[in-house]
């Protein structure tokens, strides 16, 4: 029953899971020197934000629907900024012919 | 009506600056001489208006500035102003006649120049702390661009010094006020807040700030960063750096104007503000203040004595003589605040004066080495006589508006030895190195004037035209008043009378 | 929930009312798409579809006033989450007319860079980013917050790359949507710790949090998290890398809508925050905490914006330096908003707002002028501009002048009215006022750095600068416009001061815990205010 209890999914469960998402896209947003893997990194933590929102709602603060609402709107902006984001990057590749972010070094001072 | 001609007084050279810049370049130095010549008429006409028994200021204009949070537009003349605003104009039309020879955009100059003028009748003119830091600081700019235009080899550098230095003092300054307003604003005091100069002497602030008071505290560190501000303007020894080389590559005319008159508004607020103000710190620091003085005294002297550079000898004079300002209002008698304030038009005359015989010379010779030069006496006998007139008026001979200062302000600091609290000690001490200052003022001057004017003319001074009808009137009318106002002293303190009685009061020395 | 209620089909209606503004923006912004169906490739009609509707968002946004604001027209619209008050109406009409000068600025420099097919869709993310940054002044909770800031990045992201076959406008505008995304991430991170600790996106529950709870890590995590989104919005110090590389990049009417627009909705949108913390929140020494935190991020950013402004050379890059100091000095009266009576602050930051936006918009007029006469932004090639074009040159030192903080010009009144709210916060207002002096000061020296050239330095033998082809009217008189309101300001601040002092208000959610939308609507907004006057 124990043992049954602990694998039952719960709040700390899918916090955990939001904080390895966390940490995973500030790795890589770190790590990562193309600009389309910085992106991906970004989105790990938005949806470790969106994690966090729902899981609250659902265990913590079940009487209203504030943190799943949230979750939408996060979905559709990132989306929003993903598209910009992509249309920039391609800009950028075609002045410069690689997405390597490090190649970004025209403006310094 | 003579309130309304206060106001046109602070803002017709305004008028005459944007005439300057708008109507032909060729017009611009009578435009500007119309101008000054107009404002000498009315500060002669307000002069003659002028109550002088009154001991609070006449002519006061007031309206509503900024209503948020209680800021006036509110000018008026007292005896403090009145004379120095008298000195300005009169400084203001010798100033134009000694640029007319300017040769760079000449209405650029004249139209900075004016606007500079505004700025300073501003200063002497404004009642309201907030108008008054705007004044001090728009003085600066107008000034910044005419020794960074028309200055010599290095007026960048003098221009970007000379603005950062005064800068660096106004902030100060104006911490304080916002010091001071949220201080008031906390004492529930008329209306929440004042910036009022007139209301911030009443005996209900001056309680606050008292060592009983609730903002001793505050009081002390306002005395300091009000009197670094001014100090700055002065300038007092330590703080005194910019001064020598603003006045080095100034040309002629700016250097009588910084010397003549925008250094006095150093010692005018400290006599408007700092002291009346906080008056409880002041005499707790008298001794520190005072000693500063002494130090600028002797520091300027020894300094215009080791120049060879015959402008920075003068420039350096001004820090030694300013001393005498700082240490006639430190020692807190009234004999050493009448000593300072007339040291301060004394010096007003002599110091132009200096500067202006300096730059005949300089523009015939393009050099100012002391050791270059000879026998000039002989070459221009009568340039000669209004030059030792100039020099020994500065140097304090009696008879010469230099004397009566100096010798006031170093009776007054003797005086100070019978005031409560003070060591006599200390203030003899002080008082003999003071005296000292005066033998070396003489040393360094009479040296200097050996070397250039006496023994035999050179002959690189042939080519070397005759000092011209313009620059003979302008070093006779400033040789006249140094003798004037040398036999004379009543001219100034009639008017200055009632209200150092009132200041007096203010301060609480009312019996000394 | 909603729809049970009988009255939601007026009540919502009333809500509609009050967001005109922003409703008038989307509108214009469908129009301004379709003009191209109707007169393809012509410049002038989106330009005026867009003029006109700007026009018609600040007449919108006009007649907001506290004792206005009845049961039926009441402030806090759509459950609380945008509130339209003073403050924010203000804001909005500064930003509708700076909005339009922008578009005229374009109209005026930016068609030769842009092909005019492209004309609709400048437009159409100007006004994108335009409604945006109205929202941000009004947002009032966590969702409104986060939409409003990402529906003014992501336009600017597009307009600062705008430029598309120019190599450093696209770098900029690559650095720019990295940055942003990054930090708008982590602010969505800590706000999601927010609703986990206090279980309501409302600002004025989770500061009502605070005092049922105290300060616990996670909420302290939460907010630095939301601060650092705020923080590159208003490119403060730790996230300010993005903000000269974008403004030297961008088309320079781009540069001048960001430095001004967005810089201050994002103010507003800090301050709202912050009010609703200082309202509610009654423990003097958290208040006192968040207000170190705020004024040491303000204080830092001032100094370092100044500090790197010394050694620039390029005039678009000063500025933009420039413009990270001035947000510095404005949040820095922001962190002192919970320490002493409101108004006086709000009041100061908009005042401030509107002068700022006339000198970067004179500032960066005069830099386009030149850029696009001389060829050149590097400032040490001016030499002898004042010579050659003395009427431009003096314009330029009057703009620089007004942002160093020159006594009668606007940018000293704006600093000194700041500076007077800030001093009433004790010791802590007292430390801050003295670093915005002293980093005046500094400033000064490179505030004058173009005047130096302009004017002290001669023109050299070997590069002359090419003569200044006679400008439109129309520069003119924007030039004429920023100058005139800078004396104005300066000289007789009182119009200013009356009209920012007249609406600096707030308006704050109660703090009470209202799960249902409709007691939310008639929750008393006037009751947590009077309890912060009688409190102080």
């Amino acid at each position: 029953m124990t043992m049954l209890a602990l694998f039952q999914p719960g709040l700390y469960h899918l916090l955990a899971v939001s904080i390895a998402l966390l940490t995973a896209g500030v790795a890589v947003i770190l790590t990562k020197r193309n600009a389309v893997g910085i992106l991906m990194g970004v989105e790990l933590i938005l949806n470790a934000a969106g994690l966090n929102f729902v899981a609250f709602n659902r265990y913590v603060w079940a009487n209203a629907v504030d943190g799943q609402m949230f979750t939408l709107f996060i979905i559709v902006l990132a989306a929003a900024e993903a598209a910009v984001a992509l249309a920039i990057f391609l800009n950028f590749y075609n002045n410069f012919d690689t997405i390597n972010v490090d190649q970004a070094d025209e403006l310094q001072g | 009506m003579y309130d309304s001609l206060l106001n046109w007084l602070i803002f017709t050279p305004c008028i005459g600056a944007v005439l300057c810049l708008l109507l032909p370049a060729d017009k611009a130095k009578n435009i500007a001489l119309g101008t000054t010549v107009v404002t000498l008429l009315m500060t002669v006409s307000l002069a003659l208006a002028f109550k002088t028994g009154m001991q609070g200021p006449q002519f006061v204009t007031t309206l509503d500035w900024i209503p948020a949070i209680n800021v006036q537009y509110k000018i008026g003349l007292d005896g403090l102003s009145l004379p120095l605003v008298v000195l300005t104009s009169a400084l203001s039309v010798l100033v134009v006649g000694a640029g007319w020879k300017i040769g760079k955009s000449p209405n650029v100059f004249m139209a900075l120049y004016l606007f500079l003028m505004s700025g300073m009748y501003g200063v002497f003119c404004s009642l309201d702390m907030v108008l008054f830091y705007v004044f001090f600081e728009i003085s600066l700019l107008p000034m910044y661009f005419l020794i960074g235009i028309w200055g010599g080899p290095r007026k960048e550098y003098a221009a970007i010094k000379f603005f950062l230095y005064t800068l660096a003092g106004s902030v100060c300054l104006l911490i304080t006020m916002l010091g001071i307003y949220n201080v008031t604003s906390s004492a529930d005091f008329i209306n929440g807040n004042t910036w009022d100069m007139m209301a911030l002497q009443s005996e209900a602030v001056q309680a606050l700030f008292a060592p009983s008071g609730e903002y001793w505290y505050f009081a002390r560190w306002a005395f300091w960063l009000t009197f670094i501000a001014f100090a700055i303007k002065i300038p007092v020894a330590p703080f005194h750096t910019w001064l020598p080389d603003a006045h080095v590559e100034a040309p002629t005319p700016i250097s009588m104007i910084l010397a003549g008159v925008l250094l006095k508004m150093g010692g005018y607020a400290l006599m408007r503000i700092t002291y009346p103000l906080f008056p409880d710190a002041a005499s707790l620091f008298w001794e520190c203040v005072a000693t500063i003085g002494v130090f600028g005294i002797i520091y300027g002297a020894l300094c215009a004595m080791a120049q060879t550079d015959w402008k920075k000898l003068v420039a350096y004079s001004s820090v030694s003589h300013m001393g005498y300002v700082t240490l006639g209002i430190a020692v807190l008698t009234r004999t050493g605040f009448d000593g300072a304030y007339y040291q301060m038009i004394g010096h007003g005359i002599t110091s132009a004066m200096m500067f202006f015989l300096v730059g005949v010379v300089y523009e015939r010779a393009h050099h100012r080495e002391i050791n270059k030069f000879g026998g000039l006496w002989l070459k221009w006998p009568q340039y000669g006589g209004w030059s030792m007139l100039g020099f020994f008026a500065g140097m304090g001979l009696p008879g010469l508006c230099g004397f009566i200062g100096e010798v006031m302000v170093l009776l007054g600091t003797f005086h100070a030895a019978d005031r409560a609290g003070a060591d006599p000690t200390f203030v003899y001490i002080l008082g003999s190195f003071a005296a000292f200052g005066v033998v070396l003022t003489a040393g360094y001057i009479l040296w200097m004037f050996q070397r250039i004017y006496m023994g035999k003319t050179r002959e690189e001074y042939e080519h070397f035209e005759k000092p011209n009808a313009r620059e003979y009137a302008i070093m006779v009318t400033l040789g006249i008043a140094a003798l004037i106002f040398g036999i004379a002293p009543l001219l100034v303190f009639n008017y200055t009378h009632a209200t150092f009685e009132n200041l007096m009061a203010v301060i609480g020395l009312a019996g000394s | 929930m909603l729809l049970s209620d009988p009255q939601w089909l007026p009540q919502l209606m009333a809500d509609l009312k009050l967001v005109m503004p922003e409703l008038w923006l989307v509108v214009t912004m469908c129009l301004v798409l379709i003009v191209p169906f109707i007169r393809k490739g012509n410049v002038i009609l989106p330009v005026f579809v867009t003029i006109f509707g700007l026009l018609m968002a600040l007449l919108a946004s006009q007649g907001v006033h506290l004792d206005s604001i009845d049961t039926a027209r009441q402030g806090l619209v759509f459950s609380n989450s945008l509130a339209i008050d003073p403050f924010s109406s203000l804001f909005k009409t500064l930003l509708m007319i700076f909005a339009m000068l922008v578009v005229v600025q374009w109209t005026l420099f930016g068609r030769d860079n842009t092909h005019a097919l492209d004309a609709p869709d400048f437009l159409c993310l100007l006004l994108g980013a335009t409604f945006g940054m109205s929202l941000m002044a009004s947002a009032n909770n966590l969702i409104m917050i986060f939409i409003a800031t990402e529906s003014a990045s992501i336009p600017s992201y597009a307009l600062a790359g705008f430029r598309k076959k120019n190599k450093i406008s696209t770098e900029g505008s690559l650095k720019y949507v990295l940055f942003g995304s990054v930090s708008s991430a982590l602010m969505l991170y800590g706000m999601s710790m927010l609703y986990g600790v206090s279980g309501s996106l409302q600002l004025s529950h989770i500061a009502g949090t605070i005092n049922s709870q105290g300060m616990t890590p996670l909420m302290v995590v939460g907010l630095v998290g939301m601060l650092g989104g705020f923080a590159f919005k208003l490119s403060a110090v730790p996230m300010h890398f993005w903000c000269p590389d974008v403004f030297e990049g961008a088309p320079t009417e781009v540069t001048t809508f960001l430095s001004v627009a967005s810089k201050g909705a994002a103010i507003c949108m800090l301050a709202r925050v912050i009010q609703n913390f200082g309202t509610i929140v009654y423990n003097e020494e958290i208040l006192t905490g968040i207000a170190l935190g705020v004024g040491a991020l303000g204080a830092v950013t001032a100094t370092w914006g100044n500090l790197v402004a010394l050694h620039q050379s390029n005039l678009k890059r000063l500025l933009a330096y420039s413009s990270i100091s001035h947000a510095g000095y404005m949040i820095m009266g922001c962190a002192v908003l919970l320490l002493v009576d409101p108004k006086l602050i709000l009041s100061a930051l908009l005042f401030y707002v509107l002068v700022y936006m006339f000198m970067n918009l004179g500032a960066f007029t005069v830099a386009a002028v030149l850029e696009r006469h001389l060829g050149t932004l590097d400032i040490a090639d001016y030499a002898g501009l004042f010579k050659k074009s003395p009427t431009l040159a003096s314009l330029l030192i009057v703009f620089m002048l007004s942002l160093f903080g020159m006594p009668g010009l606007g940018g000293f009144m704006g600093k000194f009215l700041l500076g007077a709210g800030m001093i009433k916060a004790g010791t802590l207002g007292t430390v801050l006022v003295g670093i915005l002096l002293l980093n005046t000061v500094f400033s000064l020296w490179y505030y004058l750095r173009p005047a130096y050239f302009m004017i002290f330095v001669d023109e050299q033998e070997d590069k002359t600068l090419p003569v200044i082809a006679p400008l439109r009217p129309a520069i003119w008189t924007i030039l004429g416009v920023c100058c005139v309101m800078l004396f104005w300001t300066g000289l007789l601040p009182a119009v200013g001061t009356d009209i920012a002092e007249d609406n600096g208000q707030m308006i704050v959610a109660s703090a009470k815990r209202a799960q249902d939308t409709n007691s939310q609507h008639t929750s008393n907004v006037n009751e947590p205010i009077a309890k912060a006057d009688a409190h102080r």
